[in-house]
């Protein structure tokens, strides 16, 4: 044990509760703070548009495809308009609250269900794990795109199914890595510790293989959540994602994907929004991971220095 | 001039903690012909000096940073490298305590044995095949035609670690170096090996750097021993001397802590705490936390290695002295 | 007479298939009184490894009993069971693998007694957590870090205190200081013999160091190719072993003293230990003991005591 971290350990229990810990560790990890201020500002966004604080994202013909960085004019337009004339500002904050949502509803769903059953055929094999296995592999042999497309072609395009579909979609991944997980977890030693004082298989589940589970099932849903949104943005595309006049950050990509060599900001800030939010998730993903793990504590007082 | 002379080697690596120092100060020689058995406990800098000599230390993290080894006259921290690779493996071997990771799983181990030679190109190509299955015989490997085309996981522990004994001696060497080479085998397999090592040795009178924690293997087979502590020598003495009168106090308690197999003790008389940080080393003489015998002046001065009497020395300010 | 605290009959342990079992343990038969320690040596594959698993219910038994206080280990489950456990804890080899290192030390210690809720009311585990950090070299403030905070000598320190936790009547240390540096071994040795006579433990000592064995045990058994071969008082498995291989076992052993060197004799085994899935016939040591003669390869010895060596049950044909 080192001085330095012995320091970092002794602010911790200084430090009132868990938060305030939180807070000191994240202070160490300038990507990571650089990362929460850029998520901040997109839930900031967010929540400006559910209450209605911004201005309408009414059609101008005045300001069709108008160029950003033209500061004479209102500070929504600051970021240009699009071929409708709608200010870019607005309308990507407006396609925030819906590419983040699907995207956030869509991961969690599949974190969890295949964290669970990941696990469960992990933990107890068996016949209940060869059936999880199977049915994941059999999702997994097709094209997830062609299984996205043909679900929503046959239950109709809407943001429930294409939350189903892409959930579903992703599950496999997560059952695997949980698995493999699992297995690896159910052989140390600490498991073996608790089953001698007593441990049933809940406990043991709960108290030891879970945590020891969890950080990696987190960083593989950061990882995720960018390609759920670049999926979706995908379906959308196709038109049976998101339909207008709602709008998402990969719709309007693809929307400005036409307009690439006249009005370039129309493809270029909705790009950079999902460019910028992904790898925020994926640094606080990474950061998370290593505050919950006393063993790595090290690479934040080192990164201090 | 001895056969390997280190004066003075200090190698430091630098961690997320800070930079550590491995070794700090250590000097020693070896004759040719002669068993040095290097004695201390995970951490002390036993088998860094292993790796400095066979030049294994990775830059960065690692870094000589001062010191030299002079080997047949020559210092090898100078010679460039191609010179310095040719010497490791043909005139200074080492052998692993990990047969199986030291040896490649996708080749036969016959293979690798034969590869020995082509990489120093001194043995005529068609000399290989019969040399290899000699040192396979030599290190009493049974039925060597068939066992040489085998690979490395279908031989046991013990059969693995004569195939890296016979690797090591297959240039005959001046110097072989053996790091912990029976800490993972049994002790029935481990009689084996020290037997096997030893007569290898003395077929070709070369000199023996033996790294060890097992103070039994020490007296079974060691000329001479230095015993080390937090990267330095505390102690360097003939082993019948060490054994009998152990002057530092690092050396007395480790004899002291031993339970014996032919004697019956009430009470086995521990080293207090644990083996300091080498982040945090203790300021003066890093054994002085453990150690019962410490004043004011050991946290002030790290005492030098004195000569104490013919082949003897002793880094300490209240040596022991034996009534 | 009393009766003994473990009482272990023809327990066997086979891995694979029924029709090319791995015999890892095969009718292994001993007991342990209480407050007596027991040691077993033998050397990687010889099954102490599966036979400690197999007694602390971490593995099925293929055939045999375990009683532990008339209770049968091999059969037990559900509330038999857990009070089992209760009474029989185990300080693991490797103290970096026992631990979980996410858990807190606090944590790490009373988990014993979120598993049995009734041995200590929840209000007490604050104070008892300290007195066991107490009783095993630690230090209340200790409570508060994390396992990779300690050294290896301090983490096997834990695994004891957290063994102790729901106070045992048998403790199982299994290589308890292998996994230790040298000058910690010993510190760890002593606080195991401290805190068993202070308890009246009885324990099942595994270990491949034999002067460890020797200093801690009472009496001593020795295991082969998944059998036991000889045991006895410690005394007379040390000074007078009537079986080959505790011999050449006992005599391979270096001794840290230069000065017998060469007056020993010596006992080279030759070759490596046959494979259990496959057990030479008869005598499973004859392939590689100098005695071996045709009855070897024919029959079974059966673990006798002799008249010679009275306490002294030794399986072999030719016994000194």
């Amino acid at each position: 044990m080192t001085e330095a971290t012995s320091e970092l350990l002794g602010e911790r229990k200084a430090a009132s509760g868990r938060f305030a810990w939180f807070l000191r560790a994240l202070r160490g990890d300038p990507m990571a703070v650089a990362a929460t201020i850029w998520l901040l500002i997109v839930v900031f966004a967010i929540l400006a548009d559910a209450l209605s604080l911004l201005g309408e994202n009414r059609i101008s013909l005045k300001a069709r495809n108008l160029p950003p960085f033209d500061f004479s004019q209102a500070w929504t337009l600051w970021l240009g308009a699009d071929a409708l004339g709608r200010p870019l500002l607005v309308r990507l904050i407006q396609a925030a609250s819906t590419t983040i949502g699907i995207a956030l509803v869509t991961v969690l769903t599949s974190l969890v269900g295949g964290t669970v059953l990941g696990v469960i055929a992990g933990y107890f094999g068996g016949i209940i794990g060869n059936v999880i296995m199977r049915i994941s592999d059999i999702i997994l042999g097709f094209p997830t795109l062609l299984v996205a497309l043909f679900g929503l072609y046959l239950f109709g395009p809407s943001v429930l199914n294409l939350i189903l579909v892409l959930a579903i979609t992703r599950m496999p991944a997560y059952i695997r890595v949980a698995r493999a997980e699992t297995l690896e977890a159910r052989e140390r030693l600490f498991v073996d510790a608790a089953k001698v004082f007593g441990g049933g298989s809940l406990w043991i589940l709960r108290v030891h293989i879970l945590p020891s589970v969890a950080p990696t099932m987190l960083t593989l849903a950061s990882v995720n959540l960018a390609m759920v949104m670049l999926f979706e943005s995908g379906l959308s595309y196709l038109g049976l994602g998101i339909q207008p006049p709602a709008v998402s950050w990969g719709l309007m990509v693809a929307q400005g994907q036409g307009y690439l060599s006249s009005a370039w900001w129309l493809g270029f800030f909705p790009g950079l929004a999902v460019m910028l939010t992904t790898m925020s998730f994926n640094l606080l993903a990474n950061w998370f991971r290593i505050v919950n793990d006393p063993s790595q504590h090290w690479r934040l007082v080192s990164r201090r220095r | 001039m001895a056969l390997l002379e280190i004066k003075d080697l200090q190698v430091s690596f630098d961690t997320a903690a800070g930079r550590i120092l491995a070794l700090n100060g250590v000097s020693f020689s070896l004759e040719r012909g002669e068993v040095l058995a290097l004695l201390g406990e995970s951490g002390s800098g036993k088998s860094v000096t292993a790796a400095a000599i066979m030049d294994l230390i990775p830059d960065p993290p690692g870094a000589i940073n001062e010191g030299t080894i002079h080997f047949d006259g020559a210092d090898i921290l100078r010679l460039p490298q191609n010179e310095r690779r040719d010497l490791c493996g043909s005139r200074i071997a080492l052998i692993f305590q990990d047969a199986l990771a030291a040896l490649n799983p996708v080749y036969p181990v016959g293979w690798q044995i034969a590869e020995m030679f082509r990489i120093h190109g001194r043995t005529p190509e068609v000399g290989i095949d019969k040399a290899v299955l000699d040192l396979l015989t030599a290190v009493g490997i049974p039925d060597p035609i068939r066992r040489a085309r085998q690979y490395p996981h279908e031989f046991s522990g013990g059969m693995r670690q004569r195939i890296m004994i016979a690797m090591a001696v297959a240039l005959e060497p001046d110097i072989i170096i053996a790091d912990e080479p029976t800490t993972a085998l049994d002790v029935t397999i481990q009689a084996q090996i020290i037997d096997l090592l030893d007569r290898v040795r003395k077929r070709s009178d070369a000199g023996m750097i033996f790294i060890t924690h097992d103070l039994g293997v020490v007296a079974e087979l060691a000329d001479r021993v230095a015993v080390m502590y937090a990267g330095r020598i505390v102690e360097t003495a003939d082993v019948f001397e060490l054994f009998e009168d152990p002057r530092h106090p690092y050396s007395n308690g480790l004899l002291a802590s031993q339970p014996r197999m032919d004697s019956e003790e009430a009470e086995l008389l521990p080293i207090p705490g644990s083996a300091p940080n080498p982040a945090a080393l203790p300021s003066g003489c890093a054994f002085r936390t453990r150690c019962p015998r410490s004043a004011d002046i050991c946290a002030k001065d790290v005492p030098a290695l004195q000569s104490m009497g013919p082949g003897r020395q002793v880094a300490c300010h209240f040596p022991v002295v034996s009534a | 007479m009393n009766k003994p605290l473990l009482k272990v009959e023809n327990l066997s342990r086979h891995f694979g298939s029924a029709q090319a079992p791995v015999r890892a343990v095969e009718n292994v038969s001993f007991e342990i009184a209480r407050g007596e320690t027991l040691g077993l040596v033998g050397e990687s594959g010889c099954g102490k490894t599966s036979l400690v698993r197999t007694l602390l219910k971490l593995g099925p038994a293929t055939s045999g009993r375990a009683f532990l206080d008339d209770v049968d280990i091999t059969t037990a489950s559900g509330k038999q069971l857990h009070a089992l456990r209760r009474k029989m804890q185990v300080v693991f080899q490797d103290p970096y693998q026992s631990l979980n290192p996410r858990m807190r030390v606090d944590r790490l210690i009373s988990e014993p007694w979120a598993l049995h809720p009734d041995v200590l009311p929840k209000s007490r585990w604050r104070d008892e957590t300290v007195n066991l950090l107490e009783s095993v070299g630690l230090r209340a403030e200790h409570a508060e870090r994390y396992p990779s905070e300690f050294s290896g000598g301090q983490r096997q320190r834990l695994g004891i205190a957290r063994a102790l936790a729901l106070n045992p009547t048998l403790l199982v240390c299994d290589e308890p200081v292998s996994a230790l540096d040298v000058s910690v071994q010993a510190q760890v040795v002593n606080l195991l013999a401290k805190l068993r006579s202070e308890r009246n433990l009885a324990m099942l000592f595994v270990a491949h160091d034999l002067a460890v064995v020797r200093h801690v045990s009472d009496r001593v058994m020795v295991m082969y190719l998944g059998k036991i071969i000889e045991t006895g008082p410690k005394d007379a498995i040390f000074n007078a072993p009537a079986h080959p291989y505790t011999q050449a076992l006992l005599s391979a052993v270096p001794t840290p003293d230069p000065k017998l060197r060469g007056s020993r004799k010596r006992i080279v085994l030759q070759g490596d230990l046959p494979s259990p899935a496959n057990p030479p016939s008869g005598c499973r040591f004859r392939t590689r003991c100098w005695k071996a003669t045709s009855i070897c390869a024919e029959q079974d010895p059966r673990l006798i005591e002799r008249t010679a060596a009275p306490g002294l049950l030794t399986a072999c044909h030719h016994a000194d």
